[in-house]
């Protein structure tokens, strides 16, 4: 179906496909899968639909993306959060939250693709052989920030220890989350009903989150 | 930028090409991931801490720089100057603790400038990390920046260390995968647009650049 037809039966569809894609752009990410394991997923993303507008930081950015099945006929819309992640012990990457919450039984929070540490060569060394084979290869080191190391080298000046805590640098790693479902901001609801049971269905997940003790 | 450069602290800057440059231009047998290092080439000091004892001045000095980078926040592991009073007027990044002076606004001015332009490169593509030059006179400071903060060279004389090693620019810094920039999420766009443009009217670049992510 062409473009113009497609405006002509669905109104309001091209408006709405162009906020989550820009013509000739496209990137394309590997991230692991989680339903099987030792395989990637190939997610397409073109527009973001949320950009933090810090320079430093989480960095996140929000994407609508297609995942793209083998046999290349399939397909579906996902949501990718790609973030820098902070890489310090303690903390835990939002998948494996995810993950075990759902290995809990917890409903209304969203079901998980796939995860990952983006590596250096972000799956290059897969791009020649990727429709016949998904499956993942030791893709190398993660994607991190040098920073923090360079911070504490002797050729820093005017640093002091207390100095030096008060910079706050810690390391940070880029990670994808991908999830199922992708949805509209809280603002775009069409009534009070659809609001009621979006913030509702919400309240529960996040309900049953806290009570669910999976620790 | 496969490129080392070993700054010894505190006797001014000395500049020489790290035998790695020669050897193995690309980089490619060197393991670390570091695209440019900055420092005495001697990794053996990573985690050793600096002692307690400076005085009062270095610290006015660091609060002025927190609140001029307000978009890097207090990131900022730096290697500024060695303290050469007299001769530094041309060097960039030499802050006082005294915010009236016009010559520390300029400064303030340039690093500014740079931070703009790195804060819209990673606002814009996908990066592991950004260099870029500050240049004034005859010296020249490198800046890396990353998610985590930036780190900056001491000035380096470029018309005196005629050793200083330039090489083309790896594939490193920018992740690959990617067929054209990444685009700004339209919410962002315009106030993006607007804060920058407004911020610095001289870098008419930037208002070209976003124009041409608004066609939709």
């Amino acid at each position: 179906m062409d473009q113009l037809s497609m405006q002509r039966d669905n109104p309001g569809l091209i408006d709405k496909v162009n906020e989550h894609y820009q013509e000739e752009v496209i990137t394309r990410l590997l991230v692991p899968s989680v339903e099987r394991e030792g395989e990637l997923v190939q997610v397409l993303v073109s527009r973001p639909c949320f950009t933090s507008r810090s320079p430093t930081g989480r960095s996140t950015r929000g994407y609508w993306g297609v995942v793209v099945k083998e046999n290349m006929q399939e397909s579906e819309v996902v949501f990718v959060k790609d973030v820098w992640r902070s890489n310090v012990e303690g903390v835990e990457r939002e998948g494996d939250i995810l993950r075990r919450l759902h290995e809990k039984g917890v409903r209304n929070i969203p079901p998980l693709v796939a995860h990952g540490d983006v590596t250096e060569d972000d799956g290059e060394s897969l791009c020649e052989s990727f429709v016949s084979s998904l499956t993942k290869v030791d893709v190398g080191v993660a994607q991190a920030t040098d920073t923090d190391k360079l911070a504490r080298k002797r050729w820093v000046v005017s640093l002091t220890k207390k100095e030096r805590r008060k910079l706050g640098i810690s390391p940070r790693v880029h990670y994808r989350l991908v999830t199922r479902k992708a949805g509209y901001p809280l603002e775009t609801f069409s009534g009070s009903k659809e609001l009621l049971e979006g913030t509702h269905g919400a309240y529960l997940g996040g309900f049953r989150c806290l009570s669910t003790s999976f620790y | 930028m496969q490129l080392r450069l070993r700054c010894s602290h505190g006797t001014g800057p000395v500049v020489s090409p790290d035998d790695d440059f020669f050897t193995d231009p690309a980089g490619l047998e060197n393991t670390t991931p570091l695209p440019l290092c900055f420092g005495d080439g001697d990794d053996s000091d990573e985690d050793e801490e600096e002692e307690d004892g400076e005085g009062e001045e270095e610290e006015e000095e660091l609060k002025y720089l927190d609140r001029i980078m307000y978009s890097w926040g207090s990131r900022w592991p730096h290697s500024f100057d060695d303290g050469q009073d007299g001769e530094d007027a041309h060097r960039p990044y030499r802050f006082t603790a005294d915010p009236t002076l016009d010559i520390d606004n300029r400064r303030v001015a340039a690093l500014g400038q740079n931070a703009a332009y790195a804060e819209i490169l990673m606002t814009r593509q996908f990066r592991t990390c950004v260099f870029s030059l500050s240049i004034s006179g005859r010296f020249v400071r490198f800046l890396r920046w990353d998610r985590e903060g930036v780190v900056v060279s001491q000035a380096v004389d470029y018309k005196a260390d005629l050793s200083l090693p330039f090489s083309g620019p790896s594939p490193l810094p920018r992740t690959r995968n990617v067929v054209g920039t990444s685009p700004l999420s339209p919410r962002v766009m315009q106030r993006t647009k607007n804060s920058f443009v407004t911020e610095l009217p001289s870098t008419s670049w930037i208002n070209s650049a976003c124009k041409g992510t608004t066609r939709a």
